[in-house]
């Protein structure tokens, strides 16, 4: 289950419309932070997150990621990304940046909505 | 063009990322108005086309004459969307203006759209080397044989980068 909240802070479960989720992280500790770093430099880079969702758009159905997303370009506030798989929960606080939406040739409408970790918490699964 | 996107910190080979894929072709059905909770469908819809140009003469020809749906038409008419002090929506109000027409489509007919739903399959559980910039490696993706190994390497790893920032 994938889940974003909306610009008001409201939990909206978006699974129907999302196709791909990619969550990107610093890949090993030692390989991202070199001798010539300060600790502090060290941290920020170990919470260097970023998150990909992709979707096909669906305007008409409610919930949608329509609803959730289209205030990106609109709005500045922090939202809650969980996933819910196998029974544990990954929960991070992101900051999307974008939502693109793209005519294929097939016809299809899709999106795109990228993100960073807003907060510099690492997400954890629980 | 891509989305716009920050910029990491590091170089692309210093990341890794997981992946959970569904993809439209193999893990999704195409879907009713009904099944979809689509709400032209549940509360009927407005539709304004420019008659005075080729592509709004060949909708409204379409509405009236193809489409086979139940309509109110509105001519010399247009409408916006209007929202109430806080900004939520607050329905739509028309206005006049020559050369546009409105369908009003009454519930529980089939929208102009299409809809697709989830099949209930596994999706696709995945790690590779890079972010979204790309695969340093060319290795490609390595795919896990469930979820299960995909959430003990997942979990196992962003555990390992929190005990090293607890450390300091």
């Amino acid at each position: 289950m994938c889940s974003v909240d909306s610009s008001a802070g409201s939990v909206e479960v978006i699974r129907n419309d999302v196709t791909n989720l990619t969550f990107s992280t610093p890949r090993a500790v030692q390989d991202v932070t070199g001798l010539d770093k300060s600790a502090m430099e060290r941290l920020l880079l170990l919470a260097d997150f970023s998150v990909t969702l992709n979707g096909v758009a669906n305007f008409a159905a409610s919930p949608s990621a329509h609803d959730v997303f289209s205030t990106v370009p609109s709005t500045s506030v922090a939202r809650t990304v969980t996933l819910t798989i196998g029974g544990k929960t990954l929960a991070n606080e992101t900051l999307f940046t974008d939502y693109q939406l793209t005519r294929g040739n097939d016809g299809a409408l899709t999106w795109t909505a990228p993100g960073v970790l807003a907060d510099g918490t690492v997400p954890l699964w629980a | 063009m891509g989305p716009f996107r920050v910029d990491p910190l590091l170089p692309v080979g210093a990341y890794k990322t997981y992946a959970v894929a569904a993809p439209l072709a193999t893990h999704f059905r195409p879907a009713t108005c009904a099944e979809a909770g689509c709400r032209a469908h549940a509360n009927g819809w407005l539709s304004a086309v420019d008659e005075t140009a080729d592509l709004g003469q060949g909708q409204a020809h379409y509405v009236r004459c193809d489409s086979g749906r139940r309509f109110v038409e509105h001519k010399g008419r247009n409408f916006r969307h209007v929202v109430d002090e806080a900004g939520r929506p607050a329905g739509v109000e028309f206005y006049d203006q020559p050369g546009m027409t409105v369908f009003e489509f009454e519930a529980g007919q089939r929208c102009f759209g299409r809809h697709q739903v989830p099949l209930d399959r596994p999706e696709i559980y995945t790690v590779r080397r890079g972010d979204w910039r790309g695969d340093p490696t060319g290795a490609g993706p390595y795919r896990h044989a469930g979820v299960d190994d995909w959430l003990d390497d997942f979990g196992t790893h962003q555990q390992r980068i929190a005990d090293t920032i607890e450390r300091g």
